[in-house]
């Protein structure tokens, strides 16, 4: 449960104006990548600039994910056990997807 | 969980089919949900067919006409017959709104009228309203001051006073806040828009002296934030208002507070 719902909400709004550029650049890689090597692809994310906003894309994807997902189960589960575990699994979730593709990121 | 599937007591069955007119060229049929809680019965769909000619144009008149000629047992809420008071909020045709506004010949087909969705039945068409007058009760709609009380009226300027334009209409039909999803799942916890409206209302008021304390109140994971901007308040308001706006301009002025601490 937020325990602050206006920082949640200024979370919300950022994470969202904020995925408009990012969703540019994903469509970037979505139009580039298929035409490229192996090697090529390599490469391209160990450019900084391009490791760094695949970085951003993850996290702010993730975590504006995570925000809604919550306000999601809030609305719709209200026993207190069951609200707290599908926070948690919601949280877990997001944990595993970050890690996931940081990791992929970086090991490239 | 949120409950998707009505009780099985809750399941509404076809009802009586009272004798059409006959020799009579403006017949509307009415169909209206009954229930009574002491009859230990499922909730049915009553037919009523209603000469228009002999009757109002109103929603409101062809229930009155019902009640007084065909079945007195039909119950439900009604006061002013001009959109003032706001008791014959109901679902008409799908769409909340007042009886006494709302003309027949602006329903097509067959008129169906149930209760305000997502509330206890009282009876027939009354719903439980207790908790929703208990939320409006909560954001305590009055003038909060700590000045001295003056010697005749508080006094406000003309610009200040238009500031109130647009929320002090509002009845208090509840025809938006049942009209709202985010109220039907949590409307133990959201205050819904009716009592969100009001207590902009008097947050806005240049009179008022305890905004801030008025804001803290309201900055709650539930009793404000589960406004998902839906709109259908301001669609369901029948004197025009938007709840969903004076919503909005709530979290703006707590985000600006947020953001100047």
């Amino acid at each position: 449960m937020t325990h602050s719902p206006t920082r949640h909400f200024i979370l919300q709004r950022i994470t969202a104006v904020l995925n408009i550029p990012i969703l540019i650049f994903l469509l970037y890689l979505i139009f580039t990548i298929p035409g490229m090597s192996y090697d090529g692809v390599t490469s391209l994310f160990q450019k900084p600039l391009i490791l760094f906003l695949s970085l951003l894309l993850t996290f702010n994807f993730a975590f504006h994910m995570k925000l809604g997902m919550q306000m999601i189960i809030e609305d719709y589960i209200h026993e207190n056990k069951n609200l707290k575990l599908a926070l948690l699994l919601n949280n877990i979730f997001v944990s595993i997807v970050i890690i996931g593709c940081t990791y992929s990121l970086l090991t490239l | 969980m949120v409950e998707l599937a009505l009780p099985r007591n809750s399941k509404i069955t076809e009802g009586k089919k009272w004798p059409k007119p006959q020799n009579e060229n403006n017949i509307r049929e009415f169909r209206v949900y009954r229930w009574n809680p002491e009859d230990n019965q499922n909730p049915s769909i009553d037919t009523y067919y209603i000469d228009t000619e002999d009757c109002g144009p109103m929603v409101l008149d062809a229930l009155m006409k019902i009640k007084s000629d065909i079945d007195t047992s039909l119950t439900f809420r009604r006061s002013c017959r001009e959109g003032v008071c706001g008791s014959c909020a109901m679902n008409i045709d799908g769409v909340n709104r007042l009886a006494c506004t709302t003309a027949i010949e602006d329903v097509k087909g067959a008129v169906s009228i149930y209760p305000l969705p997502h509330q206890k039945v009282i009876k027939d068409l009354v719903p439980d309203l207790k908790n929703f007058f208990e939320q409006h009760k909560s954001v305590e709609p009055w003038l909060h001051t700590k000045k001295e009380d003056p010697n005749e009226e508080w006094l406000q300027s003309k610009e200040d006073r238009e500031q109130l334009d647009g929320l002090y209409e509002c009845i208090m039909c509840a025809c938006c806040s049942t009209s709202c999803p985010s109220y039907w799942w949590n409307s133990d916890k959201y205050l819904g828009p009716a009592a969100l409206l009001q207590a902009y209302r008097w947050i806005i008021d240049s009179r008022d002296d305890e905004r801030d304390e008025r804001l803290d109140k309201l900055e709650d994971p539930f009793k404000l934030y589960r406004c998902h901007t839906i709109m259908n308040c301001a669609k369901a308001c029948p004197k025009g208002l938007n709840p969903a706006k004076a919503i909005a301009s709530i979290k703006k002025m707590l985000v600006e507070r947020r953001v100047s601490k």
